[in-house]
């Protein structure tokens, strides 16, 4: 990087001056404008802040098997391994995700259908207590058929 | 490995998780940087009969760069697709269930994920890839001047975006 002059340096030689991406007349140049200038030496105490803070990302790694997956069949496969076009790997992924989604609404037109699909009334009166009563007074030897005729009113059996 | 060239194989075995961590941070999900290593080992394979001995990480990066900007270009021809620009794109999906520094990375990478393409891809090869400025400029075909100007303005732009993230908690 050839040496500017100390006017035509501006801010973007701090993260250079970090890297240690300057000659030694620049950087030279550089720190005498960090210790003269307080916005210098604010400005590079940020830009070191990001720069660590990127520098500092731990290690990732693909997924578990991902590599199994890729190595696997390299022996069989002259094109490399399992890799995949990237535009097919990805169109894949949006076919799943529209199949989750479509059965997802399937799901949730059944579970619709069972609560909004109309139940019978529940009969008023109950007749199996109706009935339970009328077996037990018959039981008890009264006339049958005119305890049973006490249910026949409330049961609209009349008609 | 014969005359200095790594076989398809050694790349992927002793190189692999280097090139994953740049599609990672480039990509900012595991989907999608599985998607980029998976092309780039592609184009490792057909290249590397042209390769030349020297700086295999620096022609790794490079490779794995050119996926994610084409790939970029791909998606912004097709707008339907998600773009990795959009931050939630790159927010954790459960960040409750992560720990204190898990958090604070998932932090840093959503930060990094906010950043225009033109910025974080060069500030990834610097921090991430360790390139010098110069194997920058030759993998995005721009001067040294473009190089060192936007790796500063994506630092800045980063540290804005954690200490607005920052701000928000």
């Amino acid at each position: 990087m050839s040496t500017p002059e100390a006017h035509d340096m501006d801010e973007t030689f701090l993260s250079a001056y970090l890297d240690d991406e300057l000659d030694v007349p620049t950087r030279a140049a550089v720190q005498a404008r960090i210790d003269g200038s307080p916005a210098w030496e604010a400005e590079l105490v940020e830009v070191r802040a990001a720069r660590d803070a990127v520098r500092a990302l731990p290690l990732v790694d693909a997924r578990p098997g991902f590599w199994d997956h890729v190595l696997d069949g390299n022996d069989h496969d002259k094109k490399g391994g399992n890799v995949v076009d990237l535009g097919v790997a990805r169109q894949r992924r949006a076919w799943v995700s529209r199949w989750r989604a479509l059965a997802g609404a399937a799901a949730a037109a059944v579970v619709l259908g069972v609560v909004l699909v109309p139940r019978p009334a529940p009969v008023d009166p109950a007749l199996g207590t109706l009935t339970q009563v009328h077996a037990e007074r018959a039981s008890l030897g009264n006339d049958v058929v005119s305890n049973l005729a006490g249910a026949v009113v409330p049961a609209g059996l009349d008609r | 490995m014969a005359d200095g060239i790594p076989t398809w194989e050694e790349v992927a075995r002793e190189h692999g998780s280097f090139l994953y961590r740049v599609a990672y941070r480039l990509a900012g999900n595991h989907d999608d940087a599985q998607d980029l290593v998976q092309e780039a080992l592609l184009r490792v394979r057909k290249g590397l009969e042209r390769y030349e001995p020297g700086s295999l990480e620096g022609w790794l990066a490079r490779i794995v760069t050119n996926v994610f900007l084409d790939d970029m270009r791909r998606r912004q021809r097709r707008p339907a697709d998600p773009f990795p620009d959009d931050p939630d794109r790159v927010l954790p999906e459960s960040p409750s269930a992560e720990d204190a520094s898990t958090d604070l990375s998932d932090e840093i990478q959503a930060a990094l994920g906010s950043l225009p393409s033109e910025f974080r891809v060069p500030v990834v090869l610097c921090d991430v890839a360790d390139q010098s400025y110069e194997q920058i400029a030759a993998t995005l075909h721009v001067p040294l001047g473009t190089v060192r100007s936007r790796i500063h303005r994506g630092r800045r732009l980063l540290r804005e975006a954690l200490t607005a993230g920052g701000d928000r908690a």
